[in-house]
């Protein structure tokens, strides 16, 4: 990014690797909605999604979210999270350290998760900012609906999309994707939510903010740190995989839909009887729901 | 009265007379004689397994809840009849049918059922039994849905019972019921000891 006296170069790989194990096993910081899911059918299969994160520096993290303590980076969490909630779904990574262009799968559905920010001095526009070739490359197919972009939302604590944080700063690839046919901004609940036990916004989530275009881009899912009951994976970072791999699943159901459908069916599927005292600033569209958004309009 | 009217009503008397003694001396009424009912049974295993659908649904894209109970429920259970008729000191016809039911998305079709029974006295206190049946016709058929999926999929056909998993909708046709009656061929072996 570079935006007059900070240019980031890069050197880097894209890299193509195995799904990990297929797992179907329902894990407890899953919704109870994805078993429902996997009973039948498919599992995310000819969708790819691809993760924008950082798998090769020495920064890694404890958690647990398929029965296994690891130590892994934080590109490595949001993957693995992501291929256990769509086990079929081919998955791409691309490490931070790489500002060269996405590259789509050619065939199926592409869905690219952002689990990071790209923060600077607030005060400028998104136009302002001197974007490396992989951001630019992002922000086009978010602005043409060519892949589902499953944006972390923040974790500044009650920021707003686009808005400047207590520090100042801004998340620009934020600001730049509002607007776009095909972005998802993702904040985090404190639990999965259902309409008997209501979940609220976490707290350190950022939220969707009075901009109504926001409000129509955002969703929240719960985050309850994985399955070990000390080492917690918390944050928005996080919430992205699991709108990532909702989107890997519908792309396997609804095979001729275009990334601009799979998003707005996510959308407009999201429920907000699941979420205590809701409202569009707060949660914009509500607590994702894979199941609903499987299923028909009507039927007879 | 007139001469053809007494020759009408005379041999319409005779037909009569002749029937009823046709019937009391003839084969079909030994027959009739030698016939028991050996089975009553309303339901069916297929009938059974549509009926284990009946409690499920889903939620549709807005939430409101489908419920399978319409579409799975018969307006009368198939219900069966069979008869036993001994046509030989140790042998017997085994023969039936069922009415078959009907719901909104299945249809079990009515059904005819065939047999022999073979019976041996072993001895005074033992008897070994052969039976053999099959029934015919009596197939399962589930229909498909038509399912509207909006923007993002547009009007499908489905199986209607797996219209909100994963699956594609296509795919999910072949998941439709199309199956024969359970021990449509049957054979059975009995021994049995009296002590």
């Amino acid at each position: 990014m570079n935006i007059g006296t900070k240019k980031i170069l890069a050197l880097g790989t894209f890299c193509l690797i195995s799904p990990f194990a297929i797992s179907q096993t329902l894990q407890p910081w899953m919704s109870p909605e994805v078993g429902d899911a996997w009973k039948s059918g498919y599992k995310g299969q000819g969708t790819t999604i691809t993760f924008v994160d950082d798998f090769n520096s020495r920064s890694s993290f404890y958690g647990n979210f398929n029965g296994s303590l690891k130590l892994q980076q934080h590109g490595k969490w949001t993957s693995q999270e992501a291929s256990l909630i769509a086990p079929m779904a081919a998955i791409n990574t691309k490490d931070f350290s790489d500002t060269t262009a996405v590259r789509l799968a050619p065939k199926g559905l592409n869905t690219i998760n952002l689990s990071y920010a790209m923060y600077a001095n607030s005060g400028y526009t998104a136009n302002q900012i001197g974007w490396s070739a992989r951001e630019q490359s992002i922000i086009n197919y978010a602005t043409n609906g060519t892949a589902v972009i499953s944006k972390a939302a923040g974790n500044d604590s009650g920021t707003t999309v686009g808005g400047a944080n207590s520090s100042g700063k801004t998340d620009y690839l934020n600001l730049a994707l509002i607007n776009t046919k095909s972005a998802i901004f993702v904040g985090a609940l404190d639990k999965n939510g259902t309409a008997t036990s209501q979940a609220k916004i976490a707290s350190y989530s950022n939220i969707a903010g009075a901009n109504t275009a926001v409000q129509n881009k955002f969703l929240v899912v719960g985050v309850t740190g994985g399955n070990d009951p000390y080492y917690k994976l918390y944050g928005t970072s996080f919430a992205a995989p699991v709108i990532s791999g909702y989107s890997a699943i519908l792309g396997s159901k609804f095979t001729t839909a275009d990334a601009t459908k799979i998003s707005n069916q996510l959308l407009n599927t999201a429920r907000t009887d699941t979420i205590a005292n809701y409202s569009a600033s707060t949660y914009g569209k509500g607590e994702a729901s894979i199941s609903r958004a499987l299923a028909p309009v009507s039927i007879k | 009265m007139k001469p053809s009217k007494v020759f009408l009503n005379s041999t319409l008397l005779g037909l009569v007379l002749f029937w009823r003694q046709f019937c009391l001396a003839s084969p079909v009424f030994e027959l009739w004689n030698a016939t028991s009912l050996i089975e009553i049974k309303q339901g069916s295993e297929l009938s059974n397994k549509m009926g284990a659908y009946r409690m499920g649904g889903y939620e549709l894209s807005n939430g409101a809840p489908l419920q399978f109970k319409n579409w799975y429920t018969p307006t009368f259970t198939d219900t069966r009849l069979t008869y036993m008729t001994q046509v030989h000191s140790k042998v017997g016809v085994i023969w039936g049918f069922s009415t078959g039911e009907n719901a909104q998305k299945y249809t079990v079709d009515p059904s005819i059922k065939l047999g022999l029974v073979f019976r041996h006295e072993l001895d005074k206190t033992s008897t070994l039994s052969l039976r053999g049946t099959t029934i015919l016709a009596g197939r399962l058929r589930e229909s498909a849905c038509t399912a509207n999926y909006g923007d993002i999929g547009g009007v499908q056909q489905v199986n209607c019972r797996m219209a909100a998993s994963p699956m594609q909708p296509s795919q999910t046709l072949q998941y439709l019921y199309n199956e024969k009656p359970y021990n449509y061929n049957t054979l059975w072996l009995q021994y049995t000891k009296n002590f």
